[in-house]
C-alpha cells in the first residue's frame, strides 16, 4: 500500500511523520509512518485523513504497553501521541486535573506534587507510560484498593472518533450524571473505541505520612489466614501487595497512611487481627511489579473473585514450576513467567472461569489469544464497535473477540 | 391498547400483574417530579427476572416503548410513562438473594430498598455506601438507572463505584450479564456506561453490589457560622488541608429554618450550617477533628458540636436528610435542583443565584453537598399566585446555566430525565450529544427503552454520519476552552 506522507505532513509538519520502526507497533504490525500531531485538533485531522484513505491507525502513548492485545489485522500507521504531552489546567482547590493523552505518568505526578497531590495512577513504567495509554489499558496496582481501578478517576475525557468527530464527555467537576458516562467505556478500550487526547482526572491529597509494613508468610496456607484476617481489622491501608516466586515464601506489604499516631496505632491493628509481628519494609517493596516486566517471557494477568486470590495463586503454581507474581487483594494477579508456560495459559483460564475470573496475555503471548473467551453480552460489545469504529479504523482485531 | 396485546401480556405474568383499570393507572402517572404526568396504557407488575424478559419481549415484537420505574422516587421525571406505552414496576423483585461477605458483595433484586441493603449487613459491620437522601424508600434498581450519589459519595463514590455485576434484559428481550464479581472482565466496560443511564439502555434484574466495611469510628460535627460563604470559605480550608471527610454539607438560613420546623434536629440558630463527617481509624479521626475544629473556628465559627454517639449524628442527619420535604412547612410549592459546579466557584455562585431570587422575587434556600460542589437549590414559590411558578421554573433554570458557566454539570445525582433534557443541548455540543447516542443505538436502536429521555433529539441509529462538522472546540482552538 502507498501511503501519502505528504498529505500527513501537511497536517503536522514534516518533521512529525517518520518512518516507522518495529518498536513503533505492537508485534505483528507493520506500519509505514509514525505520525505525531500536535493537538487535539491534529489529531482529528490526521484520524479523519487516514479513514479517508482506508488506513487503519494504530494509537500509541509511552509504548510501554504495545505488546497488549492481539497481533492487530491492519496497521498502516502509527498515531503517536507524545506530542500532546501539558497539563492543561491543574485546578488544585478542586482536586483535578485536565492533561493531555501524550503525559507520561510520573511527569504529571511531579507537576500535581507542587500542591501535595497526586492522581492514584499506576504503571509499571511511570516515566515513559502516558496518561492516554494507562487509561486505554485500564492497569491498576496496589493503590487500586484504596482508591479504586482508574475509570472512577476520570471525570471527563475529550476523544477523537473514527470519523475524525471531536467528542468530550463527562466534565469537569466531581459529581456528574448528564448524559452517557463515556469514560467509562473508553477507559480500558485500547483505543479501539477513539482516541483520547485528554482527560480530567479526581486528585487525592497526598498523604502526610506513610509507613509500609510487611509479613512473610513461610506457609502457603497462611495466605488463606491473613488476607481475611487484615480484610476485616479496622484499618484502611493506601496500598497492599503480595510478592511471590515459586519456591519462595510468600511476602505481604502493606502501606498506611495518616498522622504518625495513627499509623501507629494502624500497624498495632494490623498484628492483632493477624496474630503476627509486622516487620518495617523499605519503599523499594512497591517496585516489585517493575521489576517483573524486566524482559519476561510471558506476562499474564489474572483475575479472580478476591477470597479466591490464594487458590488461584495454587492453581497457576501448579501449572509452571518457575514463575513470580505481584498479586493484590483486589483479585488480580500480575505474573511473569517462562515461554514454556504458554501451554498453561488454556488450563488455567478454565479453572479461573469457575471464580468469574480471567487469564489476560499482557506480553509475550505468541500465538495464544491475548484475552480468552468472551461473555454473553459479547454481542452488544459488537454493536458498540459498529457504532463507534464501524470501518475498523482503530487498532483492528486487537481487542477482545477480533474486535 | 388492544386486546390482544394486554390478553399477551397476562398469559405471559398471569393476569393480577396487568393493571388496565383507569383508576389504578393513574397511580404511575408520575415519579418524584410531579409536574410531568402522563398515563401509561397500562402497567405489569412482574415477579421474576422471567418475567421481566417475557414483558420486554412482548414490547419489541409489538414495538411498543417500556419505562421502567422502581420506588417513584426520581427527582428529574426519568420514570415518566408514555401515554401509549407499558410501564414495568419492578417493585416485587425485591429479595436480597445472596451475601458474600468474603468477597465483600451482596446480590440483590432492583426492587429491594436501599436503605434494607445496609440494614441487612450492618450486624457483620459492613454497609452499602450510596446514600439518597431518599435511601429509606427508594429501590437499587431506581438508584442504578441514576447512578444516585448522596452524601458520603465525596470519599465513598456513587451508585457506579460500587457495581460489580449486573443482569440485564436488553431492549431486544435478551437477557445479559454485565460486569463480573472478579474485577477487570475482559472487553468494554458495559456495566460502568449502564449505570446511570436512566433506563434507556435495557432493565435491570439483579446486581451485584460492593459492600464496604464500616469505619472503626465515625464523628459529625455541626459548625454554626453567620453566612454561607464563610461555611464556603471553611469547606475550602478542609479540602485544601488534605482532609477527605466522609461527607460535608452546607445548609443555609432558609433551609435550616425548614428543617427545624420538621423534624426539631436542634440545629442552632445561624446563617448556616456546616456538618462535617470524617471516619476512619479512632486516631485519625480524632487528629483530623482537632484540624478541622480549628479551621471553622479560623473561618468564623461560633459554635461547634460534635455528635459522637449513634443516636446524636442519626438526630444530625435527620435534619439533614429531611431538608427537601420540609420545604412544604415554610412554602406551598418548591422546585428541587440540582446543579455541579467546581467547589471553588461557590461563594460566587451562591451570590449569583441570590441575586436572581431577588430580582425574580422568589426565595430560594440552598441545600448542598459541600465537598463535591453539588448544589440543591430549592426555588419556593406559590402555584396560586398567577405567574409563580412559570418565574420558578425560569428561575430555576436560569441556576442551570450558571452550574454551565462556572464549569459544572445540570446534574449531580438526580440525573436529566424528562426535566433536564433541553439543558444537554447547552451543556454539551451536538457532535458530544451524537456520540453518547451511539451507545444508545448499540443497545436500543429502536428506541423502546425509556425514549424522549435524557435528550433533546433522538439520532436515527440507521442513519449515515453526516458530513463532517467540526467541534466547536475545534473552532474555538481547543487551548482556549480549558
Amino acid at each position: 500500500m502507498t501511503i501519502d506522507a505528504a498529505a500527513f505532513a501537511a497536517i503536522v509538519g514534516a518533521a512529525h511523520v517518520t518512518p516507522a520502526q518495529a518498536a513503533d507497533a505492537p508485534p505483528g504490525a507493520a506500519p509505514h509512518w509514525v505520525i505525531a500531531p500536535g493537538d487535539a485538533a491534529e489529531v482529528a485531522a490526521v484520524v479523519r485523513a487516514a479513514a479517508a484513505a482506508g488506513l487503519a491507525v494504530l494509537p500509541r502513548g509511552g509504548g510501554t504497553r504495545r505488546e497488549r492485545g492481539n497481533p492487530p489485522r491492519r496497521g498502516d500507521i502509527v498515531l503517536a501521541l507524545h506530542r500532546l504531552d501539558r497539563l492543561l489546567e491543574h485546578a488544585h482547590g478542586d482536586m483535578t486535573a485536565t492533561v493531555e493523552a501524550g503525559m507520561p505518568l510520573a511527569a504529571l505526578q511531579r507537576q500535581l506534587a507542587q500542591h501535595r497531590q497526586f492522581v492514584p495512577l499506576e504503571s509499571h513504567a511511570p516515566e515513559r507510560a502516558t496518561i492516554g495509554g494507562t487509561l486505554a489499558t485500564a492497569d491498576s496496582g496496589a493503590l487500586r484498593l484504596r482508591y479504586g481501578p482508574p475509570r472512577d478517576l476520570v471525570l471527563g475525557m475529550t476523544v477523537v472518533l473514527a470519523d475524525g468527530t471531536i467528542a468530550r464527555s463527562g466534565g469537569k467537576v466531581v459529581k456528574n450524571v448528564a448524559g452517557y458516562d463515556l469514560p467509562k467505556l473508553m477507559t480500558g478500550a485500547l483505543g479501539t473505541l477513539g482516541v483520547l487526547v485528554s482527560a480530567t482526572l479526581r486528585l487525592y491529597p497526598l498523604p502526610e505520612h506513610e509507613v509500609t509494613i510487611g509479613l512473610d508468610l513461610a506457609d502457603p496456607a497462611a495466605l488463606g489466614r491473613v488476607l481475611p484476617a487484615l480484610r476485616a481489622a479496622p484499618v484502611v491501608p493506601t496500598a497492599v501487595q503480595l510478592r511471590l516466586a515459586s519456591g519462595q515464601p510468600a511476602a505481604l506489604d502493606v502501606r498506611v497512611a495518616g498522622t504518625p499516631a495513627a499509623c501507629d496505632e494502624q500497624i498495632a491493628a494490623i498484628a492483632a487481627a493477624t496474630a503476627s509481628a509486622p516487620q518495617p519494609r523499605h519503599a523499594d517493596v512497591w517496585q516489585a511489579r517493575a521489576a517483573l516486566w524486566h524482559e519476561p517471557a510471558l506476562m499474564l494477568k489474572c483475575t479472580t473473585r478476591p477470597a479466591q486470590l490464594g487458590a488461584a495463586l495454587a492453581q497457576l503454581a501448579a501449572l509452571t514450576p518457575t514463575w513470580r507474581a505481584v498479586a493484590y487483594p483486589t483479585g488480580i494477579i500480575e505474573a511473569a513467567l517462562p515461554g514454556s508456560a504458554r501451554a498453561a495459559v488454556a488450563p488455567l483460564r478454565q479453572a479461573l472461569a469457575a471464580s468469574d475470573g480471567a487469564v489476560v496475555v499482557l506480553a509475550g503471548g505468541g500465538d495464544l489469544d491475548a484475552w480468552g473467551p468472551a461473555g454473553d453480552d459479547f454481542a452488544v460489545m459488537q454493536r458498540i464497535k459498529q457504532q463507534f469504529d464501524p470501518h475498523g479504523v482503530f487498532n483492528p482485531g486487537r481487542y477482545l473477540g477480533g474486535l | 391498547m388492544e386486546q390482544r396485546i394486554v390478553d399477551a401480556f397476562r398469559r405471559a405474568l398471569g393476569a393480577p400483574c396487568v393493571i388496565t383499570d383507569p383508576m389504578q393507572l393513574r397511580t404511575y402517572e408520575c415519579d418524584g417530579l410531579t409536574n410531568f404526568r402522563v398515563v401509561p396504557a397500562l402497567v405489569v407488575i412482574p415477579e421474576s427476572a422471567a418475567a421481566v424478559q417475557a414483558a420486554v419481549r412482548i414490547c419489541h415484537d409489538e414495538r411498543l416503548p417500556f419505562v421502567a420505574r422502581g420506588a417513584g422516587t426520581g427527582l428529574s421525571g426519568g420514570a415518566l410513562p408514555v401515554a401509549e406505552g407499558v410501564v414495568i414496576s419492578l417493585t416485587r423483585l425485591n429479595r436480597i438473594l445472596e451475601v458474600d461477605l468474603d468477597n465483600e458483595c451482596i446480590i440483590v433484586e432492583p426492587g429491594v430498598i436501599n436503605a434494607h441493603v445496609t440494614r441487612h449487613v450492618s450486624d457483620a459491620g459492613y454497609f452499602y455506601a450510596p446514600d439518597p437522601s431518599s435511601q429509606s424508600v427508594c429501590t437499587i434498581g431506581g438508584n442504578i438507572a441514576e447512578n444516585a450519589g448522596g452524601a458520603h459519595c465525596l470519599k465513598y463514590g456513587f451508585t457506579v463505584t460500587h457495581v460489580l455485576a449486573l443482569d440485564v434484559v436488553l431492549p431486544d428481550g435478551s437477557m445479559v450479564r454485565l460486569g463480573g464479581r472478579a474485577p477487570d472482565r475482559p472487553g468494554y466496560d458495559l456495566a460502568g456506561v449502564f449505570v446511570g443511564s436512566e433506563g434507556t439502555l435495557g432493565i435491570v434484574t439483579r446486581a451485584c453490589l460492593r459492600l464496604v466495611k464500616r469505619p472503626a469510628t465515625i464523628q459529625t460535627l455541626l459548625a454554626a457560622f453567620h453566612s454561607t460563604d464563610d461555611a464556603g470559605a471553611a469547606v475550602g480550608a478542609i479540602i485544601a488541608a488534605g482532609v477527605l471527610p466522609a461527607a460535608i454539607e452546607i445548609m443555609d438560613r432558609l433551609s435550616i429554618v425548614a428543617a427545624e420546623a420538621a423534624v426539631h434536629a436542634g440545629y442552632p440558630d445561624c446563617g448556616a450550617l456546616l456538618l462535617v463527617e470524617l471516619d476512619g481509624p479512632a486516631s485519625e479521626v480524632d487528629a483530623l477533628m482537632a484540624r478541622v475544629n480549628a479551621l471553622c473556628s479560623a473561618c468564623g465559627a461560633w459554635e461547634q458540636r460534635l455528635a459522637a454517639s449513634d443516636a446524636e449524628r442519626a438526630v444530625v442527619w435527620r435534619g439533614r436528610k429531611a431538608a427537601f420535604a420540609a420545604m412544604g412547612r415554610i412554602s406551598p410549592n418548591y422546585i428541587v435542583q440540582d446543579g455541579v459546579i467546581p467547589r471553588t466557584a461557590l461563594a460566587a455562585v451562591l451570590r449569583e443565584i441570590h441575586e436572581l431570587g431577588e430580582r425574580a422575587g422568589l426565595r430560594v434556600a440552598n441545600v448542598f453537598h459541600a465537598g463535591d460542589g453539588n448544589l440543591h437549590p430549592l426555588v419556593l414559590y406559590d402555584r396560586k399566585v398567577p405567574g409563580q411558578e412559570h418565574a420558578a421554573e425560569a428561575l430555576s433554570g436560569e441556576i442551570l446555566r450558571i452550574c454551565i458557566r462556572a464549569g459544572g454539570s445540570i446534574t449531580g445525582e438526580h440525573g436529566v430525565g424528562m426535566e433536564k433534557r433541553a439543558f444537554m443541548a447547552e451543556m454539551f455540543a451536538e457532535p458530544d450529544l451524537d456520540t453518547m447516542q451511539r451507545v444508545r443505538c448499540a443497545f436500543d436502536p429502536q428506541r423502546l427503552a425509556n425514549p424522549d429521555k435524557v435528550f433533546p433529539r433522538p439520532r436515527l441509529c440507521g442513519e449515515k454520519t453526516g458530513p463532517y462538522v467540526p467541534h466547536p472546540l475545534e473552532v474555538a482552538g481547543v487551548a482556549e476552552f480549558f
